[in-house]
């Protein structure tokens, strides 16, 4: 959810840029809700960093979830999700600080959001238990769709022909990274194995391990998750 | 007069602006609210679509698609062997009459009779 929530912002960002209005949508509609659901999904964030420390399948610590590649747990994916959590916090912090730091300082760092949304998208897809499931791939079509249209539809259109040659090689780039993003996910986490490969504790895959090789007539207790 | 006039126009002005930014006011609320009460509600579905996925625990293969025995290994074989023998051992008659043993033949019928009559007249 908190994806979905951070790509609405993205989407509506690149609104706002661009100056994209319409009969039903004024234009600012589009700046003031992209400030509402920031902070709606800077809730979703505390919530979703929350819920991962208390959880207590990957022993996830409270340090873990603030220094980026120290987990034991998919260190790599979990690790980019706290980057990527730590630039959406930056990003509220100079939001609010805007008017006392100055347009200039503020509008280059805010271009750290174009970083902080594939590193979200990367951490969801290699960290997620859900990743098999077809709602979870549902979502992220609509995530990549959305923002990508927007992005050479809408931000690299915008001031056409200005850094033409720039342009196309932003539209060129996200595209290939489209098609890369759909062959790592079929031989990553869609594909068996990934579990131990995206380096999950060993213990956690052998407690896995018996119960997916027995075949128990009855449904085993509660809790259990497949680690592919 | 002009002064009257100009008066009313400014008051008009900042009224009606007073307006649409009231208008836009609640349009932003409306949509804000619509998509924080989406955002809520899609999680809570997510959340049970997500609980139904890792319960109840299935096994990776199903049974049917593990293949022949053979493949499970010498361990499966033994096991298999011993089962089988288990299984005769406890299907076999436990007391064996001994061969000098007379028979009691208690029940009547045909063979009880035969008994009889081989006993009365002597012959084998």
């Amino acid at each position: 959810m908190s994806l979905l929530l951070l790509t609405a912002v993205v989407v509506l960002g690149i609104a706002t840029t661009t100056r994209r209005e319409g009969q039903i949508w004024p234009r600012f509609l589009s700046a003031r809700l992209h400030r509402n659901l920031s902070l709606l999904a800077l809730v979703f964030l505390e919530l979703h960093i929350a819920t991962a420390v208390l959880d207590p399948f990957a022993h996830i610590r409270l340090r873990d979830a603030v220094i980026p590649f120290g987990s034991t747990y998919r260190p790599l994916w979990l690790g980019l999700g706290v980057v990527a959590a730590e630039l959406v916090i930056a990003l509220a912090i100079t939001g609010a600080l805007r008017r006392r730091i100055g347009y200039r300082l503020w509008r280059a760092i805010h271009w750290i959001a174009y970083a902080c949304w594939p590193l979200a998208l990367l951490h969801g897809i290699g960290t997620g238990s859900d990743v098999h499931t077809s709602w979870f791939t549902v979502l992220d079509v609509i995530c990549v769709g959305a923002v990508f249209s927007a992005l050479v539809g809408w931000r690299l259109v915008h001031g056409w022909p200005r850094a033409a040659a720039l342009r196309l090689s932003a539209a060129l780039g996200s595209g290939v990274a489209v098609v890369a993003l759909v062959l790592w996910m079929a031989n990553g986490p869609l594909a068996p194995g990934w579990a131990r490969a995206a380096g999950t504790p060993v213990d956690l895959i052998k407690s896995e391990a018996p119960a997916q090789q027995a075949a128990p007539p009855t449904p085993t207790p509660a809790g259990h998750r497949q680690l592919h | 007069m002009m002064g009257k006039a100009s008066m009313v126009e400014v008051t008009s002005l900042a009224s009606s602006q007073n307006a649409r930014r009231q208008r836009n006011d609640r349009l932003v609320r409306r949509w804000t609210a619509t998509a924080a009460t989406f955002a809520f509600g899609l999680t809570a579905v997510l959340a049970g679509l997500s609980a139904s996925a890792v319960t109840p625990h299935q096994p990776a293969t199903p049974p049917e698609q593990l293949g022949p025995a053979a493949n499970l290994g010498p361990a499966a074989d033994a096991a298999l062997a011993k089962a089988i023998a288990d299984y005769a051992a406890a299907s076999a008659p436990r007391h064996v009459a001994a061969a000098n043993r007379p028979v009691a033949v208690s029940a009547p019928g045909p063979v009880a009779a035969r008994h009889q009559a081989v006993a009365v007249s002597g012959g084998s």
